[in-house]
């Protein structure tokens, strides 16, 4: 039947596209997937026709049910019944349930269909956005990686019940004057805490009950390779741990509102915080939510923020357009926010790097702090 | 006790609290201009120590355009004749002088090109925008400090404190229009 071809046919090429998009190490993998959908002689969507009539057939039976209900009692109904020696109300129900299970079933079949094209057209576009920028996975156990990010920042010492790495990737920002390595992190971290109510019972007695509420939080990150400054925290919300010994306020009340400065001591304070620096830091709240910088002893830069949509992409076509799509993804899928965030630290390197000696100094031997 | 009595002594207290607050908020604003004005000479003569450097470059390579040197001149001039005490019209004269001596220096880098290829040149030119950056950063960070001291003697119930027993005059902002155009940056109020 051609309904069940066209299904069958376009299945099978989603199978085979989604595991052929898993295996993808490429752009050039992905627009070979995009080419066969392109390729595709038929309806990139799947025909509900039938899925239709069985959720039409569910609704007939709910209705007959409520019918049978309805008219249970008048003599006509009750004596087929009778004769049939069936119980009408267990039939009924019997009945009405079949109906329910059809229907809801042809709704999440059609769903679960009309969902498959959007999430490949997703994936890939997710993954064109990672070759495009060059980002790759960090290949190492996430709890290695935290404990390394652990010895060098504060900013990961977050969440009283649990903490994890969710997501944690690489990548190298080339800019006008030098390539800065990155790694960009997923913070999900969980505070346990208890809660007292107090509550009255029937007999108007009060009594206080405690129960444990656990709050889960994301915190996001880009540790970046900057060797020109070091022991120097520059935080706008609570984190404590990020601090040094050595506070310092500025000449600018809108960074002393904004921020908390410290420093290992006074005078890498006094030779960070420049005027050019004070405003290029006021402007990070322009991309960026509750941002918090740590220079770490050893040339690393911990920037971290609350915002979750660092890597969104917007790409304008899907897979149920292959021609446009193949194009939009050919061209490469932009990461307009994080590299805005990158440049904005690019700007920072050049404010703080020697002009006579354009060559990074090598890391110095890290420090705990 | 009189309730009344009680009443008005509850708002003599907040009248005096208040009013010690608002004469240490004068006196804290006023030492947060004076800092961001120290801010602004720093750098300013910061920039003159460069241009030490500069003219050693500008000697390297055989430049020795009088004008230049002239600008050079004038701007360190300009520099050791700004005051102690923050007032905004006095920087005219060393951003104009600034202003000038950046032109200047481009001109000779289209003149020279041995000087526009040569790394410590450019390096040295870097240094010296950087340097600019900072005096601009400054200037604008003075600026807001001026913008809020002048509010508070300026707004009541400031003007009041500050006309009875403060007595502290209005602040010069800097406010030259054609060197506002050049910064790179603007405060983010």
């Amino acid at each position: 039947m051609p309904n069940t071809s066209q299904n069958a046919r376009l299945n099978e090429l989603l199978t085979v596209s989604e595991a052929n998009i898993d295996r993808a190490e490429s752009n050039a993998d992905l627009l070979n997937v995009i080419h066969e959908f392109a390729l595709y002689n038929g309806p990139l969507k799947f025909n509900f026709t039938r899925a239709w009539w069985f959720f039409g057939t569910g609704l007939l039976l709910i209705a007959g049910t409520v019918a049978l209900y309805w008219f249970a009692n008048t003599y006509t109904v009750a004596a087929f019944f009778y004769q049939l020696q069936i119980d009408p109300v267990m039939f009924g129900m019997a009945v009405g349930l079949l109906g329910i299970v059809i229907a809801v079933w042809s709704l999440v079949w059609m769903k679960s269909k009309s969902d498959r094209l959007p999430s490949l057209s997703s994936k890939i576009a997710r993954l064109s956005s990672y070759f495009h920028n060059g980002l790759t996975g960090l290949g190492e156990d996430e709890r290695v990686t935290l404990n390394k990010l652990d010895a060098q920042f504060g900013d990961y010492t977050r969440g009283n019940y649990s903490r994890e790495l969710v997501t944690s990737i690489r990548g190298v920002f080339t800019g006008t004057l030098r390539s800065l390595p990155y790694t960009y992190h997923q913070l999900h971290y969980v505070n346990k805490r208890k809660v007292h109510t107090t509550v009255t019972d029937k007999d108007g007695k009060t009594r206080t009950e405690t129960r444990v509420v656990y709050d889960h939080y994301d915190r996001y990150s880009l540790v970046i390779a900057f060797p020109w400054v070091t022991g120097i925290s520059v935080r706008s919300d609570d984190q404590t741990q990020n601090d040094y010994s050595y506070p310092m306020d500025t000449a600018s009340p809108d960074f002393n509102k904004a921020f908390c400065l410290t420093g290992s001591s006074e005078m890498l304070c006094a030779k960070f915080i420049k005027p050019s620096t004070v405003l290029h830091l006021l402007k990070l709240f322009n991309i960026l939510h509750r941002p918090n910088l740590e220079f770490s002893d050893n040339g690393k830069l911990c920037l971290s923020f609350a915002n979750s949509d660092l890597l969104t992409f917007g790409t304008q076509y899907s897979l149920s357009s292959p021609n446009e799509f193949y194009a939009e993804i050919d061209a490469g899928v932009d990461l307009p926010r994080l590299m805005s965030v990158l440049q904005w630290s690019h700007a920072l390197s050049e404010l703080h790097d020697d002009n006579f000696t354009f060559t990074a100094s090598p890391p110095k031997k890290r420090k705990e702090k | 006790m009189d309730i009344t009595l009680i009443l008005s002594a509850v708002i003599a207290v907040v009248i005096i609290i208040a009013g010690f607050s608002i004469y240490n908020g004068i006196i804290g604003g006023h030492n947060r201009v004076q800092r961001a004005w120290s801010d602004v000479l720093v750098y300013e003569r910061q920039k003159t120590k460069v241009l030490d450097q500069l003219q050693k470059v500008l000697a390297d390579f055989m430049v020795f355009e009088a004008s230049l040197l002239e600008k050079i001149a004038g701007l360190r001039s300009a520099v050791h004749a700004l005051p102690a005490g923050a007032d905004g019209n006095a920087l005219t004269k060393v951003e104009t002088a600034s202003r000038d001596l950046m032109g200047g220096l481009r001109i000779a880098f289209e003149a020279y090109p041995d000087l526009k290829a040569s790394e410590a040149a450019n390096n040295m030119m870097r240094e010296i925008a950087e340097q600019q950056e900072n005096v601009g950063a400054a200037i604008t960070i003075y600026n807001r400090n001026v913008e809020l001291f002048n509010n508070s003697i300026e707004m009541f119930p400031g003007s009041v404190v500050n006309g009875l027993f403060n007595k502290k005059t209005r602040v010069t902002p800097f406010s030259d229009a054609e060197a506002s155009q050049s910064f790179s940056y603007t405060p983010n109020i």
